[in-house]
Order: structure tokens, then C-alpha cells, then sequence
């Protein structure tokens, strides 16, 4: 059974547990199973204990503690943490220490959490297994044979395996709810604008959010609740009051709509998907909810819309890392050499691509045919999403079409890659929220997400369904046998 | 494999306003690559998109913040980052021609 961060908090706020212990017994997990999985990047035991330490300080004080008190959390290696390497997992930042904390984090340091490690992931968040991180793949914790998913693979892999009971990502296309999926956990990428991307290495600054991951959909809600909110350092961080996400939980769902897409080419899904999928459809039919046929006749453009837009996104935001200011620097001839010495030691082989391919359609000639094309494509999902939500409260799909994949099964060719994003990455385009929580195993126990989406700001519609569905299921309780 | 359509030059002319030096090999596989993503997404020509606006900004509302001043970060701890800092400044290779 996992910890529920919900549950530590409030012992550590009765005073039942103290913060340095419960840190010590994640710590002590920690030394003993991350070299196997690689799921952690920078683990720093000195800090996270006085960390620790001064909650149950604050609380013999007699201060009031926050909402995450005592509770350990690790956080994706884009995220700047003040005093913390922040390397993306590339080298072109390997030894890159950030002076300042990301407004999450800020956020978690104010709910008293207590941040243990920094976690790997794909490199600039450019991936679907967490096979192109500069330090190394991270390995499932269910099949140490297969990807956890990417690209917050680490961040999926430690709560899977009880390393924290909860963790940030970063969501750009599919990157905090595949790895949930492939790792049997819960994950959400808010609708865009609500959390603070101030601190988040930007991959794709219209598509990216941080979102958390958990044992739980609960415990999910209340990491939702403590970092959202509106930020003034981020030029596109939305202005509304604040939510308390776990208001949802518990909610009555019966009589909600749920859409299921029409259409759509599932000839690539294994059929352990769509056996879970199925049987979680008539799981909530059995909850009170109703079935909805929906057509969203551009959703089979997504792939190529996304992977248009995000890398021209990208060859813009990656043109900061140049070895003038911070990271790496090759020196070469001159200026120009020297840049390209530098991002071309520094980029891993995916980022190189994506940079070139953002970078081709950008260029003149080609604008309005990749670019410009892709935004117009962009606006035709969005539309697909307003018209299906008139005749349904949410969407469900698989999260993704096969349970985990093998290391190196995919990596050779990099489209076949991107096509296995088909089913998260409509969601990141219409900027609306998300969920992926388990909803099965395949025969050889690999889990299977169900993946949830809602209008903007419906993130309690997604939360209260979830909540409902998972004590029909049970499925939070199981957790890979060599973690147990 | 059939020949791609993109062709080596175009490979270094985009390399070159990517700021990337990639070796003949890398270049190769570069032009391998974008080749067969650049197939896939002329699926998009298929699309009528005509009278569709683009989406340019993600966000709905663009909200604006009060134009006040607050520090940023101290100097010190941001030039501690940098490959080369000297007299308080970031040390690069020299940018305009001359003196």
C-alpha cells in the first residue's frame, strides 16, 4: 500500500509523526532501489533532513503547518530549485545550479513540503520514455526491462515505487500522464494558464504546464491546490481565484456524460488497451454515467499539428543555451563557432532534431506551410473540443495505445515515437485539463490508464469522476512487486 | 530507402540558423530524419483551413501585471552559473569587428 500524502500531512499536523522521520524512511528507500531504476537524478540528504527538520521546528512552535507538511515530494529536473542542479538532463547543463526557486516550488516550500531529489526525465522534456535523458534512461519499476514512459519518467518511476508519494512534472504533449499511465499512477495537466510556468525550463511556452503525480487522485488534488495560482512573473499565468481542487472529491457523478470518440484509427492499439478501456467504460456506465458518441474529426491531425508547433516553440526557446551565460561552453573560433561547438556538444540527438525541424519550418519560405498551417490545424481541435463538450461533460480515451514499451523498441525511429502520443496530445493543443489514472493491466501486469479530459477549468469534473472511479476499481492499491 | 527530398545543403542552411554544427554523419542522419517527419506532416495540406484564424496564444485572457519595480536576481549568484564572468559581466568571445 502507498503513503498517502494527505494522510502524512495530517499526522505530521497532530504531531503523530515528525517530518525528519518520514523523510529518513523515503530517504532509506531511496538508497536502496534509485541505482536500479535511475529514476533520480540529484538526491541531497543533508538538505531534505534540515528541510525536514524545521517543519517540526515550526510546528513545536506551535505555528500553524501547511497543507503538504512533512509531506516528501521530488521534482522534475526542469523546474529551478534554488541550490539545486537544474540540468534538464542535458549536458549542455550539467553542471548548471539554479540561484532561484520556481514559483512551484516556492508554493511547496509555503504547504511545508519537504523536496527530496531532483528527477530524471527526457532531455528539454523532448521524449516518450525517458530513454534521451543525458544520464541515462530511467527503467520501469513494474518491468525493469521497459520505459516508465517520458518525459517525466523519474517523477512516475519514484512515486510508483514509494520513493515519494507524490512528485511534479512538466506536461508539454503527454509528459506527466503517459508515464502515469505506464507506471499505474495518477497524473493532471491543468488547464493552460493555471500554474506558474516562472522556473519551468520552457520547452513549448503555449503547451506547457506543470502538473503533479501521485499514488492517488486525492492526494493528486491537494498538490494541484497548493501550486496553482496566479503568478505575476508569469506573463501567462491566468488571473482567477484560487481553487481548492479537493472540493471535487466525493462529488455525485451520476447522470455525467461521458464521450467517447468516434472514428479514430485504434488499428496501432494493443488489445490489452482496448480490453481495459472497454471494461472502465462500462465501469462508469455502472456509476450512473452515460455513454456519448463524439466526432472530432481532426483529432487524426494532432500528431503532426503538435510536432509542428512545439518544436518551432522549441528552436526559439533552446536559443538561449549558447554557452555565453550559464551551461556549457566550447570554445571555437570565433562567436559562431562557438555557439555551435557548444549546443551541438551540449544537445542530445532528439533535442538536435526537434531543434532543426522547429527551425525548418520557421524559416522563410516555409512559414505558411508547416507553421502557420499547423496553428490554423490547432484551431480546428480546439473547435472539435467545443463541439463535442455541447453534448458531453468529458472525454475518455486511452491514455496511450500500448501498455510500456521496451528499452530501445522505439528508438530508432523517432516518428513512431511521436505516434504513440495520439491520445495526450489533442488535449495540450486545446489547452484544456487533463487526467490520466490506472484503469487496468495487461496479461503480463502492465498498467493501462484511462485518460479524462473536461472544458477549461472543469479540472472537478475530472477529480470527482476519478475519485468515484478508483474506489470502484481498487486499482490505486496495487503497486509493482519489487517495490512493494 | 528512396532518396530524401530535403537536400544536404538545406540541411546546413537550417543547421546554420539553428546555431548547430553537425558533422557530415550527423548531418546525414539529420537529413534522414527530417525527411521522413516532414512526410508525415504534409498530412496537414489535406486539411481546408481556409478562414481558420491561427492559434497564436494559448492563453485566454492576457492579463496584464502592475508596472512596478522589484528586484531581480543578485548579480553575484547569477554570474556564479557562467562559463566566464569578469568585471561583473558575463566574459564572451568578441561580437562586433574591430578595436
Amino acid at each position: 500500500m502507498r503513503s498517502s500524502a494527505i494522510e502524512l500531512s495530517e499526522r505530521v499536523q497532530r504531531g503523530e509523526l515528525q517530518a525528519e522521520e518520514i523523510a529518513r524512511a523515503f530517504l532509506d528507500r531511496i538508497r536502496t532501489g534509485n541505482a536500479r531504476l535511475n529514476a533520480l537524478l540529484w538526491v541531497d540528504e543533508e538538505r531534505a533532513l534540515a528541510a525536514a527538520r524545521a517543519v517540526d521546528q515550526k510546528r513545536a512552535r506551535g505555528e500553524r503547518l501547511g497543507k503538504l507538511a512533512g509531506v516528501p515530494v521530488v521534482v522534475k529536473d526542469n523546474l529551478c530549485a534554488r541550490g539545486w542542479k537544474t540540468t534538464c538532463a542535458s549536458k549542455i547543463l550539467a553542471d548548471y545550479v539554479a540561484p532561484y526557486d520556481a514559483h512551484v516550488i516556492e508554493q511547496l516550500s509555503r504547504a511545508d513540503a519537504v523536496l527530496l531529489a531532483k528527477s530524471n526525465m527526457d532531455e528539454f522534456a523532448m521524449g516518450s520514455s525517458n530513454e534521451h535523458s543525458a544520464f541515462g534512461p530511467v527503467k520501469n519499476p513494474w518491468d525493469e526491462s521497459r520505459a516508465p514512459g517520458g518525459s517525466s519518467g523519474g517523477s512516475a518511476a519514484a512515486v510508483a515505487a514509494g520513493f515519494s508519494p507524490v512528485a511534479l512534472g512538466s506536461d508539454t504533449g503527454g509528459s506527466v500522464r503517459q508515464p502515469a499511465a505506464f507506471c499505474g499512477i495518477t497524473a493532471i495537466k491543468p488547464t493552460y494558464g493555471t500554474v506558474s510556468r516562472y522556473g519551468l525550463v520552457a520547452f513549448a511556452s503555449s503547451l506547457d504546464q506543470v502538473g503533479p503525480l501521485a499514488g492517488n487522485v486525492a492526494d493528486a488534488a491537494r498538490v494541484l491546490s497548493v501550486i496553482a495560482g496566479r503568478d505575476v512573473r508569469d506573463a501567462t499565468s491566468l488571473n482567477r481565484a484560487a481553487e481548492d481542487y479537493e472540493a471535487a472529491l466525493g462529488r455525485d457523478v451520476r447522470g455525467l456524460r461521458v464521450g467517447v470518440v468516434r472514428g479514430l484509427d485504434e488499428s496501432g492499439n494493443d488489445p490489452s488497451v482496448q480490453q481495459a478501456f472497454g471494461a472502465a467504460m462500462q465501469k462508469l456506465a455502472a456509476l450512473g454515467c452515460v455513454p456519448v458518441d463524439v466526432n472530432m474529426p481532426h483529432l487524426s491531425h494532432a500528431v503532426a499539428t503538435y510536432y509542428l508547433v512545439a518544436t518551432a516553440e522549441a528552436s526559439s526557446n533552446l536559443a538561449r543555451f549558447d554557452g555565453m551565460r550559464y551551461g556549457l561552453r566550447v570554445t571555437g573560433r570565433d562567436l559562431n563557432d562557438t555557439y555551435g561547438a557548444t549546443r551541438t556538444a551540449g544537445f542530445g540527438a532528439e533535442v538536435k532534431r526537434r531543434i532543426m525541424l522547429g527551425t525548418y519550418a520557421l524559416s522563410a519560405g516555409y512559414y505558411d506551410a508547416y507553421y502557420l498551417k499547423a496553428q490554423k490545424v490547432r484551431t480546428l481541435i480546439a473547435q472539435d473540443y467545443a463541439r463535442a463538450f455541447e453534448h458531453c461533460d468529458v472525454i475518455a480515451t486511452p491514455t496511450a495505445p500500448t501498455p510500456a514499451f521496451l528499452l530501445g523498441e522505439k528508438t530508432a525511429d523517432p516518428l513512431a515515437m511521436y505516434l504513440a502520443d495520439i491520445y495526450t496530445l489533442p488535449p495540450s493543443l486545446a489547452g484544456i485539463p487533463a487526467l490520466s489514472t490506472p484503469c487496468g493491466q495487461s496479461a503480463a501486469s502492465l498498467p493501462i490508464g484511462l485518460q479524462l479530459t473536461a472544458p477549461a477549468f472543469q479540472e472537478g469534473r475530472l477529480i470527482a469522476l476519478t475519485d468515484a472511479f478508483e474506489r470502484a476499481t481498487g486499482l490505486k492499491d496495487l503497486v509493482p512487486a519489487a517495490y512493494a | 530507402m528512396a532518396a530524401p527530398k530535403i537536400t544536404t545543403e538545406e540541411v546546413f542552411r537550417v543547421a546554420k540558423l539553428a546555431r548547430l554544427s553537425p558533422s557530415e554523419e550527423e548531418a546525414k542522419a539529420l537529413r534522414y530524419a527530417l525527411d521522413a517527419i516532414l512526410g508525415y506532416v504534409t498530412s496537414l495540406d489535406q486539411v481546408n483551413t481556409a478562414d481558420v484564424e491561427p492559434t497564436a496564444h494559448a492563453a485566454r485572457q492576457v492579463p496584464l501585471r502592475e508596472d512596478i519595480v522589484v528586484p531581480g536576481l543578485r548579480r553575484e549568484d547569477v554570474l556564479a552559473a557562467a562559463p566566464a564572468a569578469r568585471e561583473g559581466g558575463f566574459a564572451v568571445p568578441q561580437v562586433l569587428e574591430g578595436e
